[in-house]
């Protein structure tokens, strides 16, 4: 290739310019001792998530609230309808995070969720017709320690290992259709899981061209029961995905990501549980803890921004939206209609 | 709802494939800096010698990685060999030596002894190059550029072409 040649190319950035890599390589400086402060690097990211579920499944069958919605008939009882029926749900979760790069290819992590949910609902309790309930809070603080692994020029793993520890309140109450003002809110309603929560993960990128490109693997691993005598269910993730530089500044992406959860295990015992009633004791779906788990597959579309002048170095803002296009829920169960996030990655 | 959202994802992979069309050839920033310094040594009077022609990447195996693509060829009628230097010292068999901006303050400690040996300084980062390397690689707007301090390269008693000077970004007197 002639000098004119090389000159006139077009150039594409480093794959080392893709978020998660972009933060650890920034570590990949030196191996002299000398330089160990030099090496090291901050990162901090600020993201803000927004989920939103609107609508019944059982299995992969949908439901209307009028399908899950017991009418006070004793004959029309079932073990799949209730009394008290959430409509929509909104969780909200703003996230902080900070990365501190150790040495070349290990950075310790710590994440700190602020999360705010929101339950409409409706029920056939005289007083109770229609009514919202709210918790917000700190959710559960995780920290991590990531290994980063150059496997070839263009290839790249990232193993993780995260504890989640359980300050996000179990013990969130509001007012609803059973006695008294300060009632313990249903699992949904709560701001973390009451447990220590293992949470490894493997991370594979590659770049290709202005293509770059990735598969995770998400794992949250429940550890004995909370406080209130119930644990959350496991959550398996996994995503493929890939992202394409149309400028070096504009980045559209689109992601594939499957989560499959699985159901509670014990019972809060200050959630109403009415054993009078034997064929259905629960008064909502979301008290009861078999209604939990099941799988569902989103597709994201996405987009990365970045300074185009070019000056704020590994920083970007990055948009994600997306929609379920499969559901098989562990029912009547609330169904995810769309999540939206925002982040903002600073390194420095 | 669904049937915008995906007809938003529709567009914009169809946005992505059609942009793939540009007519140019596309090189990766590394290998292309690498594949620059290359031609750029190429345009230098080297010392007669036998021993292989060496670069040497001052503890930046990311670089030093994309510069496989020129080992074993030859320059100068020498066999390249890639030496990745982890240690403090300075590489004298070199006969190019990458200087990455992290190792800014090295490079300070050791100038004054590089300037006295035949061996061509590069660096990617402008601060190094203020500080007196002798050729600059850098990437503007989505193109590969370069800048030449004459000044530093003659010092070390090296000959620049010309030819090559006329495709420079910037020449330094």
């Amino acid at each position: 290739m002639s000098l004119g040649d090389l000159l006139n190319a077009k150039i594409v950035r480093s794959q080392f310019d893709s978020p998660a890599i972009a933060e650890l390589s920034n570590g990949i400086k030196s191996d002299l001792s000398s330089d160990w402060f030099e090496a090291s690097r901050f990162h901090f990211s600020t993201s803000y998530t927004k989920v939103k579920f609107d609508g019944y499944m059982d299995g992969t069958k949908d439901l209307s609230f009028a399908d899950v919605q017991w009418d006070g008939d004793p004959l029309t009882r079932t073990d799949k309808n209730f009394p008290i029926v959430p409509t929509v749900i909104e969780q909200e979760a703003t996230q902080f995070k900070t990365g501190y790069t150790l040495s070349d290819q290990v950075t310790l992590s710590l994440s700190i969720p602020y999360i705010r949910q929101s339950s409409e609902h409706i029920s056939i309790v005289p007083g109770f017709d229609n009514f919202t309930i709210v918790s917000q809070g700190l959710g559960d603080v995780e920290t991590a320690i990531s290994w980063f692994k150059r496997l070839d020029e263009n290839n790249h793993l990232l193993l993780s290992f995260g504890i989640s520890l359980p300050t996000g309140s179990i013990d969130e109450k509001g007012d609803t259709p059973s006695p008294g003002p300060d009632n313990q809110l249903p699992y949904t309603m709560q701001l973390g899981s009451g447990t220590y929560d293992i949470k490894p993960a493997i991370h594979y990128f590659g770049s290709a061209g202005n293509w770059t490109y990735g598969a995770d693997l998400n794992l949250t691993l429940r550890t004995g029961k909370n406080d209130r005598d119930y644990r959350l269910g496991n959550v398996y993730q996994s995503s493929i995905w890939s992202r394409y530089a149309l400028t070096d500044w504009f980045e559209p992406s689109i992601r594939i990501n499957g989560i499959a959860w699985d159901e509670i295990s014990g019972r809060d015992p200050a959630l109403p549980y009415f054993e009078s009633s034997p064929i259905n004791p629960y008064p909502a779906a979301v008290v009861k803890p078999d209604n939990f788990g099941g799988t569902k597959c989103l597709a994201l579309v996405g987009l990365r921004l970045k300074d185009p002048r070019g000056r704020l170095e590994n920083t970007f803002l990055e948009l994600e939206a997306g929609a379920p296009f499969y559901q098989d829920l562990n029912g009547p169960q609330p169904s995810e209609d769309w999540r939206f996030s925002v982040s903002l990655v600073l390194s420095f | 709802m669904k049937k915008y959202f995906f007809g938003l994802l529709y567009v914009l992979v169809s946005i992505s494939s059609a942009a793939e069309a540009d007519g140019r050839l596309v090189i990766e920033e590394n290998q292309g800096t690498a594949l620059l310094i290359y031609n750029i040594a190429k345009f230098m009077e080297w010392p007669p010698a036998s021993t292989p022609f060496v670069f040497t990447l001052w503890n930046d195996d990311i670089l030093a990685d994309a510069f496989k693509i020129i080992e074993d060829q030859e320059t100068q009628g020498r066999k390249i060999k890639i030496n990745r230097q982890h240690k403090y010292n300075i590489a004298v068999d070199s006969q190019v030596i990458v200087i990455p901006k992290q190792q800014l303050q090295l490079f300070i400690e050791a100038r004054d002894e590089l300037s006295q040996l035949p061996i061509l300084t590069v660096t990617t980062d402008s601060n190094v190059f203020d500080a007196g390397v002798m050729i600059l690689v850098d990437v503007i707007d989505d193109q590969l550029a370069f800048s030449v301090n004459l000044a530093a390269v003659k010092a070390s008693g090296l000959e620049i072409s010309g030819n090559l000077l006329r495709h420079a970004e910037e020449v330094r007197f």
